[in-house]
């Protein structure tokens, strides 16, 4: 009766939040049923293969070529789209797919689910699988630093004891957490470079944790990801069952790689631009492998699927060409800015700084990311609109970068901005902090009609 | 004449946008043409640094644990960085670098020896103090802003000189004060980009370090700093407001 209860109160609040305009309805339906059913999502679950992703940067992406995958497999499944990846908006997504009796038809569920709340989720669910995209230094606001988000994943492992786990090896952090599960782990990596000219990087695990050696690298990706080894106590990258050992071509949309899965290797295409992204695919080549899906329909879904909400998201203003890249922490910039740093066209960039919960109410990382890249002759956007709640200081930082500050404008009206970038021949990169990709959107369906964040 | 400025432990200190106060340094004696060098000192550096070499000393922010690697690094410079502090060498350490200029750490019951130069404490709260704040750093320095981020509060006794009085925000300190001004060591835990948003402090750095060379040293040239004082604008605004 309560979990009867508690459905039918998730599925009129979301009814009444969304004929009332007050957005996607993704987290309240959850709250509320939650505190009428306190084991609702164990119930829910129980049945269910849940799939959680989890880790600081790619998430969102990674699910996105989960669901492909999963369509490529040929089996049913339903997702958390819309960036609720906390406990709340999680159980709404079981919640909207269960009958008034809690039954849902789907055999999996691909869950993106926040760090900080993956020890509780991964107690309730039961999960069939964890997967780790990376650990970098995020938020610092909410989550300290590195060592407290490693934490928190190592507990949801070990909430999770039939989970098989599927981790980066060359995150010496991530790889670290297959001492929980060295029977259940896959892991994925690369073997090739990821950027023609790649950027001097802070590292956010630069030492060996056992015996405080610098770690030294045969091959550095980005950030401190690798293939890291400690001189000292012979720490060092796992072997990888899932590996981009190759990249064939590269443009503005897509990639062509060499992948190894298992003991075959394959050409595929990976359809989003940004060397990062090659973690995500081998991610989810990964997961396929572990779920004993074929490697074909991994090397379908990364070749079809198409780019997620602000990540890589292409938009086209009324002809006018456009990305929008989510950046929310140092080393998710630093990427977006090596992605820009290879373009060969001209570009006009808008940076927008907001200082919400969801964008970290903390706007000093910043100043660790490497906008010098940007500086560059060849790599320089012809443009640059700083914007947000933050743009003050997003202009300071860029004066330090060494920018051309007669080509830069502190603008905080977005449509002001994207009128003004019409006027301009070149494309247009816009990269947000969390709510101001929220904030952009909405002037960008005013203006041009994109679709509503939650569909 | 060059001015050495030396990072200290850049591999273990140089986390949640403190590099950005390193970067501000050299650019801003980089704008004006003035010659500088910058040098690095890792944590696990077996020599001590060349103190006589130093003109500007910069200590940042990161993760403190009772590692093997911080205590030895800590023990190693002791006694030539109560030398370098003693005889006037100027210093800037913020957030985790101010408290390990202290006597001791305490991480939620685990101490960690600090470099015992300044006669300080360090107690971890279980809360962080987030947000926004200013403070009065006297006549010459104006009004400071940054954006505190920190778990750490500093035990301090009243003899020990803060760097200000807070107007908006929480001071760092037991007595609610912000910082420490000790002879030419700058202290405070304004996370990430202090000195960007603080160039009269930036400049006063420079300024007494390129003195302690050469007294006669004229005034530095003006920079533009319309965008600091957007920035500054921006955080005084917010701050009146709440």
């Amino acid at each position: 009766m309560r979990l009867f209860l508690a459905l039918l109160s998730a599925r009129l609040v979301r009814f009444l939040l969304r004929v009332t305009h007050h957005g996607g309805g993704t987290a309240l339906p959850g709250r509320i049923a939650l505190s009428i059913c306190p084991d609702l999502l164990r119930r829910l679950s129980a049945p269910v293969k849940t799939i959680l992703v989890t880790g600081t940067n790619g998430k969102t992406t990674t699910c996105r070529m989960v669901e492909q995958l999963m369509q490529e497999a040929g089996v049913s499944y339903f997702a958390n789209r819309g960036g609720a990846n906390l406990l709340q908006g999680i159980v709404t997504e079981f919640a909207m797919h269960a009958s008034l009796f809690g039954r849902i038809r789907e055999n999996y569920a691909v869950i993106e689910c926040d760090e900080g709340v993956i020890p509780q989720v991964s107690l309730y669910t039961d999960p069939t699988a964890i997967l780790v995209t990376n650990i970098f230094a995020d938020q610092a606001d909410r989550f300290g630093d590195v060592r407290n988000t490693l934490s928190a994943i190592r507990s949801g492992l070990r909430n999770a004891p039939h989970a098989l786990v599927c981790l980066n090896a060359d995150c010496s952090l991530c790889a670290s957490l297959a001492e929980e599960a060295p029977e259940r782990t896959v892991f994925f990596g690369m073997e090739t470079p990821l950027y023609r000219r790649p950027a001097q990087e802070r590292s956010d695990a630069a030492h060996c944790p056992d015996c405080g050696t610098a770690y030294t690298y045969e091959l550095r990706t980005y950030g401190h990801l690798g293939d890291w080894r400690c001189p000292n106590c012979g720490r060092a990258r796992p072997e990888a069952s899932v590996a981009v050992t190759g990249i064939l071509t590269r443009d503005m949309d897509a990639f062509r790689v060499t992948m190894r899965i298992g003991q075959d290797s394959f050409e595929t295409g990976v359809r989003i631009p940004g060397g990062y992204n090659l973690y995500n695919a081998a991610s989810t080549a990964a997961l396929g492998l572990a779920l004993g899906f074929p490697a074909e329909a991994a090397v379908r879904a990364l070749d079809y699927f198409r780019c997620g909400f602000g990540r890589m998201e292409k938009l086209d203003l009324n002809g006018h060409p456009a990305r929008m890249i989510l950046v929310k922490n140092p080393a998710g910039c630093n990427q977006a800015l090596n992605f820009l740093a290879d373009l060969d066209e001209p570009y006009q960039l808008v940076l927008c700084l907001n200082d919400h919960t969801g964008d970290g109410t903390d706007p000093g990382w910043i100043w660790d990311v490497n906008f010098e890249t940007l500086t560059e002759p060849d790599s320089r956007p012809a443009f640059v609109y700083c914007s947000g709640i933050r743009s003050a200081e997003l202009a300071l930082r860029l004066q330090y970068a060494g920018f051309d500050m007669d080509a830069l404008r502190i603008e905080d009206d977005y449509n002001t901005i994207i009128q003004a970038m019409l006027e301009r021949p070149e494309p247009i990169v816009i990269l947000p902090s969390y709510t101001a990709m929220m904030d952009f959107r909405r002037q960008l369906s005013t203006s041009f009609g994109l679709r509503a964040f939650w569909e | 004449m060059t001015l050495h400025i030396c990072h200290l432990w850049p591999d273990a200190f140089s986390a949640n946008g403190s590099a950005g106060n390193l970067r501000c340094l050299s650019r801003r004696l980089a704008w004006r043409g003035l010659e500088f060098s910058v040098s690095e000192l890792p944590l696990d550096a077996p020599d001590e640094p060349d103190w006589e070499n130093i003109d500007l000393l910069y200590l940042g922010s990161g993760p403190v644990s009772s590692s093997p690697a911080l205590r030895n690094a800590v023990s190693r410079l002791t006694d030539g960085l109560r030398t370098y502090i003693e005889n006037g060498g100027v210093c800037l350490a913020v957030c985790e670098g101010l408290e390990l200029m202290g006597k001791s750490i305490d991480l939620h019951g685990e101490t960690l020896p600090g470099l015992g130069i300044l006669d300080m404490d360090t107690v971890y709260a279980d809360r962080r103090t987030v947000g926004d704040y200013a403070f009065d750093a006297g006549e010459e320095l104006g009004i400071l802003y940054g954006f505190s981020n920190r778990a750490g509060l500093l035990r301090t006794p009243a003899s020990l000189p803060p760097l200000g009085t807070i107007l908006y925000g929480t001071g760092d300190r037991e007595d609610a004060a912000e910082g420490v001004h000790y002879r030419n060591l700058y202290g405070c835990h304004a996370h990430g980009p202090l000195l960007p948003k603080n160039p009269v402090l930036t400049d006063t750095l420079l300024l007494t370090a390129l003195r302690r060379h050469d007294p006669d040293f004229p005034a530095l040239v003006p920079l533009d700093d319309s965008p600091a004082n957007n920035a500054r604008a921006f955080i005084a605004d917010r701050l009146q407001k709440h």
